[in-house]
């Protein structure tokens, strides 16, 4: 294919564009990053940017010795490996029979599972039932009450969808039944989208504090946000309790820097793997006719 | 196939429904995989969402006390939302959330998409994938310090006003400024959503069909109409259901960022449903109170989505439901 | 990977997860952690820590019990049965504790409170900041009232109510009743002036004792270059906390701004319709736009305001007065110092900026089976060696005893990485216990010079107004919510406005003809209702 001067002009726009894409939101990182590994005067005064200043692992060293920190670690993994594999079951119990235009009621169902993105749940009800069913304090406190979201459903419904009508016929020909369209079929196409919405669960339990904060009793059993989030928004002002003690007890500003990193970078990490699944999923060549 | 299709028609007087009924049933057994798997679902959906609102119905329309639980808290009927409604603020904090919100869908809506298409020209599957990892970052940074970050930036020593005064202008305090808090808030939700939101559209663009671009290109098009006449219908349906999703809660603006980037002096911008709702909090923790502005606020996003939704059927052919 | 082999994996490992989490997850339905089980087994047998004689005077039981408790957390990480102070608490009181996870966010704890309440087995203790969620918990019968226990079991804590009767009055409920217990605080001052001493000998000028002198110093902060940069590029004075930061200014007028209501010959009144605060608002107002003031102190965080005074930009702030240590700690040498209070109208210096009397409140639940052994416990945190254990922990651990006082040591105070404070919460010091701080914890905490400071800012410290002892009938506390926070609202937006010119000061009095039409006279009134109350106690 030759390239037109038309095409050679995007791709030098094109390519302006990627770039200040990039430094615009690779810079918040590099802040982060500069920051965790810089004294804690020169955070102070401002100076700070994306360079370090002042050099130092000192505030790593010091979250690393955080009390359960390897244990929050593997908590964290553990629910996100297990409350993913849910999820996505789950999800894809919800989302095919969805795309199935024979499939019965399917209009009443597509509305139930909708209704509560809008309509969602409150907290103490929330909780009331998680109680009831004596699941508080295990794990699955944890996966089981937001193993569906109707978001990603309907997503991957959506995605469902756009698999040609043919290629289902054609099994149902042969005599196929659902599960084995389901797995034989659907699935091994829909690679992009199942990794897709296997992401947003798995960052979604990857980020997740509050249902530990409200189910888990245990420290061993906390996953590593609750650390986070409990340094992190140490400097807010507190003005109701105007306690002395809130201004005395002061972490150095570098473990606040440190301890995100050390609680996103793992995640941050699985795109990346996940990116090869993002191929041509169609086999058009299995359509024709 | 004529011959057994002409035996197969039942006699015309049997009864309507009683047919209707065992052919559906005839159905759901040829096919009742696909009833086995949906069967959890409908049980998860019954149990952890649908009997949970019943107990945010009984909160929001009771004098809700913690200590005196869900059934013996006084009723109050709609109480709790007449004081929100009769709020003399009422009218204010429903302009901005939705004057956030419709900003947002009209600027920070469709840059994950141009992005992705953008992002999709990109031939280097390397530099493309590296590129996309960068773009989502932001998403994965505490609000805590984003926030912080556009307090900085933003400040009379900041990064904007330092590059306004090396350009001759006059420096401007951003957020003490009514007129900005609108905009800020859209560049933000673009700067953190948009790398992140392509990914779906991204996976969305695997699915067209390849050799429909081939054929176009025979055909004389260049990678303009090409885009125009099959990538975008290609990922339409996406499209179509993200943005429904989206206007579904469109008075759910959240108060994490703006609590930590507004302030008083431009409270006739800043503040929204949820910032009013937690001021309120901090005086008195209120169940009843946020969960009736909440229904206020869902009750509204159906309404609008359900409008929506039926439009969307009748131009393209994706709706929700 | 072809599409076979992906869907068999993705099954076996879905597979595999489960019977994993059927192995790790099922059956830990039970409360407690095996740590806390092991500890209780050597600490109710009353073994010492680190060299203490063999003290039963704070026994409260004969046979080892469990309590658990409700506390907010702390970000340093969460407390644990076996930080050395925590051990010393249970060795000496034959409790064993079990701790319920808490976050250290006020507004998550809060949820978590909730949740624990609409759960219905409730911790033996709760803790909560928000005193009218205890009150209302002590009236619907959730909290034990503590009155006969104070009576029967707590001398100690009886004793210290002589002491400080502001405290008592707090936890008193308008029935008569005591829901809860809380701390009591050592020190009173709170915030204060603080300028840089070194810019003012620079210049060759006095602390400022007036407005009008406190006018002359920033204008010569402004316009002198006391950092001699040679650039214009001073900002006076910094803050960080809004509008509540400005209150210096406002008192030299007569008026603490950051009070809503005052009291003047028994009658509650509105601050913020007062002609004095006027006078204030006029003459801030001039401060912010000759930039005296930073234009920014609306949006300025933590960050930017201690950049700013760490920088040479700003000479001045009212902050914290344990943040004059902070400050001088990052600075090269000690510049920073604290300034006694502006006049008022009448010549006199004062300040109403104070810590609250209490800290955070503890109740007891009235289904606890060991209430009365609670109730001891509380009473030996009021003994002599409960005090010394609450406020410096371990002795030959966290303190030592030099000439008959308490001195932190050098575990404590001489961490490379963490503040003296830090280290003592690393350890399983926590200021939420309802105990007495006592006031060598604070000057263990402070510089010899900010220990000074607060003594001597101590004596200018006048009554506030006691808001935040004030407990409200139902009604009472509908008209605060729904009515107030839209007065809270209007007034936020408008006195900032005033201040900083977008609004222009005859509209003074539209704006108090306003707040009376949203509803003033109705909040007056409860307030007035509130305070006589609390007087009356």
């Amino acid at each position: 294919m030759k390239i037109t001067k038309a095409r050679l002009a995007f791709n030098i726009f094109n390519g302006i564009f990627m770039v200040l894409v990039c430094i615009v939101t690779l810079y918040p990182f590099l802040f982060v990053l500069a920051a965790s590994l810089s004294s804690p005067v020169f955070i102070a005064q401002g100076r700070v940017s994306i360079i370090p200043l002042g050099f130092t692992t000192q505030a790593y060293k010091m979250v690393f010795e955080y009390p359960m920190i390897w244990r929050s670690y593997f908590n964290t993994v553990y629910y996100t490996v297990f409350g993913t594999a849910i999820n996505l079951v789950l999800t894809i119990f919800a989302a095919y029979p969805l795309s199935r235009k024979t499939f019965i009621g399917r209009k009443f169902f597509n509305m139930m599972i909708f209704f509560p993105i809008i309509f969602n749940v409150g907290m103490i009800p929330s909780f009331l039932v998680v109680n009831t069913l004596g699941m508080r304090n295990t794990v699955w406190a944890i996966v089981i009450p937001g193993s569906i979201s109707g978001f990603n459903a309907i997503v991957m419904r959506t995605f469902f969808e756009s698999i040609p009508d043919a290629i289902e016929e054609s099994a149902k020909i042969d005599g196929a039944t659902h599960m084995q369209i389901l797995t034989r079929i659907i699935l091994p196409l829909s690679l992009p989208s199942i990794s897709t919405i296997g992401l947003f669960y798995a960052v979604g339990h990857w980020n997740s504090f509050f249902s530990a904060m409200l189910y888990l009793r245990d420290q061993e059993r906390q996953p590593i946000q609750i650390i986070l989030r409990n340094i992190v928004i140490m400097n807010q002002t507190d003005t109701v309790m105007q306690s002395v003690d809130n201004d005395r007890a002061q972490i150095a500003e570098s473990i606040k820097y440190a301890t995100i990193m050390v609680a996103t970078l793992p995640i941050l990490l699985v795109y990346p793997f996940i990116q090869k699944y993002f191929v041509h999923g169609v086999m058009i060549g299995s359509v024709k006719g | 196939m004529e011959a057994q299709k002409l035996s197969a028609v039942k006699p015309v007087n049997s009864k309507k429904d009683h047919s209707k009924l065992s052919k559906a049933l005839k159905q759901i057994k040829s096919e009742y995989h696909l009833y086995l798997m949906f069967t959890p679902v409908i049980a998860y959906y019954i149990i952890f969402r649908y009997i949970p609102m019943i107990g945010s119905v009984i909160i929001a329309t009771t004098d809700y006390n913690i200590y005196k639980g869900l059934f013996a808290s006084p009723f109050v009927g709609l109480t709790n939302f007449k004081e929100f409604m009769n709020n003399v603020y009422f009218w204010r904090l429903i302009r901005n959330t939705l004057a956030i919100s419709l900003l947002d869908l009209i600027f920070a809506f469709p840059a994950p998409i141009i992005f992705a298409l953008l992002l999709n020209e990109v031939t280097k599957k390397r530099i493309k994938g590296i590129i996309q990892t960068i773009s989502y970052l932001p998403h994965f940074i505490s609000t805590v310090v984003i926030a912080s970050m556009i307090i900085t930036f933003l400040s009379q020593t900041g990064l904007v006003n330092n590059l306004i005064a090396y350009f001759g202008g006059e420096k401007i305090p951003f957020l003490l400024k009514e007129e900005y808090f609108w905009g800020i808030m859209t560049i933000e939700s673009i700067w953190v959503g948009m790398g992140w939101g392509a990914i779906i559209y991204l996976a969305a663009l695997t699915n067209v069909n390849k050799e429909l671009y081939e054929a176009a290109y025979l055909d004389g098009a260049g990678r303009l109409r090409q885009t125009w006449h099959i990538t975008i219908p290609g990922i339409a349906p996406t499209i179509v259901v993200m943005f429904l999703l989206k206007i579904g809660n469109l008075l759910n603006v959240g108060y994490q960022l703006i609590i930590l980037i507004y302030n008083p002096s431009i409270y006739s911008t800043a503040d929204v449903i949820s910032t009013y709702v937690y001021r309120r909090g901090i005086l008195e923790a209120s169940y009843s109170f946020s969960t009736a502005v909440e229904f206020f606020q869902s009750i509204i996003g159906l309404v609008f989505v359900t409008v929506s939704n039926k439009l969307s059927k009748k131009i393209t052919e994706s709706s929700l439901w | 990977m072809t599409k076979k082999n992906f869907a068999r994996i993705l099954s076996c490992g879905i597979v595999l997860i489960l019977i994993l989490s059927l192995a790790t997850g099922c059956g830990k339905v039970e409360t407690g952690s095996n740590t806390t089980s092991q500890s209780s087994a050597s600490g109710s047998t009353g073994q010492e820590t680190s060299g203490n004689k063999e003290d039963n005077s704070g026994k409260v039981t004969d046979k080892p019990i469990e309590i658990s408790v409700l506390m907010p957390g702390r970000p340093e990480g969460p407390i644990s049965n076996d930080m050395p102070i925590v051990k010393e608490i249970m060795n000496r009181t034959g409790i064993t504790f079990k701790w319920e996870q808490a976050p250290s966010d006020g507004n998550q704890y809060s949820e978590k409170f909730n949740i624990l309440v609409a759960g219905g087995d409730i911790p033996d203790i709760m803790i909560n900041s928000d005193k009218l969620v205890i009150i209302r918990g002590g009236m619907n019968g959730v909290f034990e009232p503590l009155n006969d226990y104070l009576d029967k079991y707590m001398p100690n804590v009886v004793a210290k109510f002589e002491e400080k009767p502001d405290v008592k009055k707090t936890v008193t409920n308008y029935d008569g009743k005591i829901y809860c217990l809380t701390r009591m605080t050592a020190v009173k001052p709170a915030n204060i002036l603080i300028i840089r001493k070194d810019w003012l000998d620079k210049l060759g000028l006095e602390v400022p004792t007036t407005a009008e002198e406190m006018y002359n110093v920033l204008k010569a902060f402004k316009e002198k270059d006391p950092n001699g940069n040679g650039k214009p590029d001073e900002i006076p004075f910094t803050c960080r906390g809004k509008l509540s930061s400005l209150s210096p200014f406002f008192e030299a007028f007569g008026i603490y701004s950051k009070d809503a209501f005052f009291v003047e010959d028994g009658q509650v009144k509105f601050s913020y319709t007062d002609p004095r605060f006027k006078e204030g608002l006029e003459y801030v107002a001039k401060l912010y736009k000759e930039k005296l003031i930073d234009n920014e102190y609306l949006t300025n965080d933590l960050n930017i305001w201690q950049s700013r005074l760490t920088t040479d930009i700003s000479g001045m702030t009212y902050d914290m007065f344990v943040r004059v240590d902070y400050l001088n700690n990052l600075m090269p040498e000690p510049v920073f110092e604290g300034m006694i209070p502006l006049k008022d109208p009448e010549g006199v210096a004062a300040t109403k900026d104070q810590q609250n009397p209490t800290g955070a409140f503890a109740a007891i639940s009235s289904k606890s089976k060991y209430k009365v052994e609670i109730a001891k416990f509380f009473n030996w945190m009021y003994s002599e060696e409960g005090i010394l254990l609450t406020n410096f922990g371990v002795e030959g651990l966290t303190y030592q005893m030099v000439n008959g006082q308490p001195k932190y040591t050098d575990l404590v105070m001489k961490d490379p990485n963490n503040s003296a404070l830090v280290q003592l919460f690393s350890l399983g010091f926590r200021d939420n216990w309802p105990y007495y701080t006592d006031v060598r914890y604070e000057n263990e905490m402070g510089s010899e010079y900010q220990n000074k400071l607060r003594d001597t800012i101590d004596k200018y410290i006048i009554p506030k107004y006691p808001m935040t002892s004030f407990t409200y009938i139902d009604e009472e506390q509908k008209v605060m919510t729904n009515v107030y926070t839209q007065i809270q609202t209007y007034y936020e937006e408008m006195i900032n406005k005033f201040i900083m010119g977008t609004e222009p000061l005859d509209k003074f009095d539209e704006f108090v003809e306003k707040i009376n039409q949203l509803g003033l006279p109705e909040v007056l009134k409860v307030q007035q209702a509130a305070y006589d109350r609390y007087s009356s106690n």
